[in-house]
């Protein structure tokens, strides 16, 4: 997975609606085909920075098995970043691109 | 809730948010298919990193070196308590040593030594130190408004040799040096102006003569601050002037307030001064000339010094809000230093004539009414100084750069001269301060500043041609 964009892949998995960690990883693992993967665990501590920013919010909840996860949810200010991050990325994708074409 | 008392609510509730996310972890660890878990990672790891992102990981480890710490006093208590007696021993003699030196060897013998500052110049090419040329700190020490004083020294290498044992330490010092570091001078005089050491343009003829009692104020070109200027082939032509006018011109003198120690029959006495020099000087060095002229013939001596006095500052009504007869000036237009007075510009407020200060026909009797185009708002302030009254110098606070011009109109408290036969409006007009506040978008502030004044050492009646 291209540095720096797990967050915005796990901002843009919930903006689909409510989801626990073991989810968040699931999600983004089979809608790339398995293409895009990494430690799982390392989900945690960004995870936990987009509680600190105020990008998602945390709330207990019984898991599909019955184990205790808790359920991260998308904020108004979450919506926002998740733009912003995505404008930058297509900004950058774009213009790596136009110097694999032409140089 | 704020991003900082997230932070702070994390402080307090770590070892819980620790123990939520191990559990987390652990949950998600074992919804893992058997043969994907090894790709997890390390939740140790892990728990380190989230514990990171909350940004208290430095007072948890303060927390446990003082726990060390602690341990290490208990374990060993000698060998601590010598370790903090060596260290407190260094730290205390550091102290004392630079209290010593500071209070004994590094003490400057004058009043408020914090207040000093020492400037030199660096430049990327020259990074060692490098110092001003004489023009140059005699420039800063005019134009400056910010320092309560600008002093300057250079030492003299091999001016002073000492034929025995004794060598002696020249310095050369601005003539406000003792006066501004309030010391006294132990031996000797303050030399006039430095500058006059230096040999001055003088102009190759002159003729200095008493005015008759009555009769015109002339010129050949504006004897104000200002930049306006008539060339003239060299010649300095005027009539009728108080001697006051004449060193004010020589000096850029603003207001007489800024001129001490004036005998009053300079104030009185009028003279005629005809001088004429080969080429086509500016008006700058015209100043120059008629500075040599005054040292010549009224054996003027005169220094430049700075007093701290109670000013009117020029400042803003609103912020970047000009007034409805100020402007920036415009960078295109047509702007000659030599029109004639009376001519106006495209914009019939402003005179056509740049660089100076015009007085034009007020709207009505008894009024006063100035103008200027090209100047700063440091020439307005001063040339509007006699406007403030009490003696109080106008100077500027505003911020605002650049040249701007302008027109104000204001009834004086003691009206300006009434044409014979012109009825005084019973509507005498705005006062001065009115008119600040309503024409430029200025208003006046009791302020204490700085202002350079020049004092007079020495004047004398002229000598004859």
């Amino acid at each position: 997975m291209p540095p720096g964009t797990l967050a915005m892949l796990v901002l843009r998995v919930l903006r689909s609606g409510p989801l626990h960690g073991y989810a968040i990883a699931q999600r983004i693992r089979a809608l790339s085909d398995s293409v895009l993967e990494a430690e799982e665990g390392s989900l945690y501590p960004t995870l936990q920075r987009m509680l600190l920013e105020g990008w998602v919010t945390a709330e207990a909840g019984v898991s599909e098995t019955g184990r205790r996860v808790r359920f991260y949810t998308l904020t108004r200010e979450g919506a926002k970043q998740l733009n912003r991050e995505i404008a930058d990325y297509e900004q950058a994708t774009a213009a790596i691109q136009t110097i694999l074409r032409t140089a | 809730m704020p991003k900082f008392l997230r932070r702070l609510s994390a402080l307090f509730h770590s070892s819980r948010m620790q123990r939520k996310l191990g559990e987390e972890m652990a949950a998600h660890r074992d919804m893992m298919p058997a043969d994907r878990r090894p790709y997890f990672g390390s939740t140790l790891r892990f728990q380190e990193e989230a514990g990171d992102q909350w940004g208290w990981t430095w007072l948890d480890h303060f927390r446990q070196d003082l726990l060390y710490g602690a341990r290490s006093l208990r374990r060993s208590p000698g060998f601590a308590l010598a370790a903090i007696a060596v260290l407190s021993l260094g730290i205390g003699a550091n102290l004392a040593e630079f209290d010593l030196f500071n209070a004994f060897l590094h003490r400057l013998n004058v009043p408020d030594p914090d207040s000093l500052c020492q400037f030199f110049r660096i430049s990327r090419q020259n990074p060692a130190t490098g110092s001003f040329a004489i023009p140059e700190t005699e420039s800063y020490r005019r134009e400056n408004t910010v320092l309560s004083a600008v002093i300057s020294e250079t030492d003299l290498r091999d001016a002073c040799p000492a034929e025995d044992s004794v060598e002696l330490r020249c310095v050369l010092v601005s003539g406000n040096f003792f006066g501004a570091l309030r010391v006294p001078l132990w031996f000797g005089l303050v030399a006039p102006l430095m500058a006059q050491s230096i040999p001055q343009p003088a102009f190759d003829v002159a003729s200095v003569k008493p005015s008759p009692a009555s009769g015109p104020s002339n010129s050949n070109f504006p004897l104000g601050p200002g930049n306006a200027y008539t060339p003239n082939g060299g010649y300095f032509s005027a009539t009728g002037f108080p001697l006051i006018t004449y060193i004010a011109f020589a000096y850029k003198v603003m207001g007489e307030q800024s001129l001490e120690q004036l005998p009053g029959w300079a104030r009185t006495d009028r003279f005629d001064i005809q001088a004429r020099v080969q080429g086509n000087p500016t008006k700058d060095q015209m100043r120059l000339m008629m500075r040599s002229l005054l040292a010549e013939r009224f054996k003027l001596a005169i220094h430049d010094d700075t007093r701290q006095v109670s000013v009117a500052a020029l400042v803003l009504v609103k912020a970047s809000k000009l007034g409805s007869q100020l402007r920036a000036h415009p960078a295109d237009s047509p702007c000659p230093t030599d029109a004639p007075p009376a001519a106006v510009s495209s914009d019939p407020r402003y005179p056509l004539l740049c660089g100076g200060l015009l007085p034009m026909q007020p709207s009505a009797p008894g009024r006063i009414r100035l103008a200027g185009r090209n100047v700063t708002i440091d020439f307005i302030a001063k040339s509007l100084t006699p406007g403030v009254g009490q003696g109080r110098p106008l100077v500027d606070r505003t911020t605002l750069t650049g040249t701007f011009d302008f027109n104000i109109e204001w009834a004086p408290e003691i009206p300006g001269p009434v044409k014979p036969g012109a009825e005084e409006q019973p509507d005498r007009g705005p006062t001065f301060e009115e008119a600040l506040r309503e024409q430029l978008g200025f208003k006046l502030e009791s302020q204490k500043g700085p202002i350079p004044v020049f004092v007079v050492d020495h004047l004398e009646h002229p000598s004859e041609n």
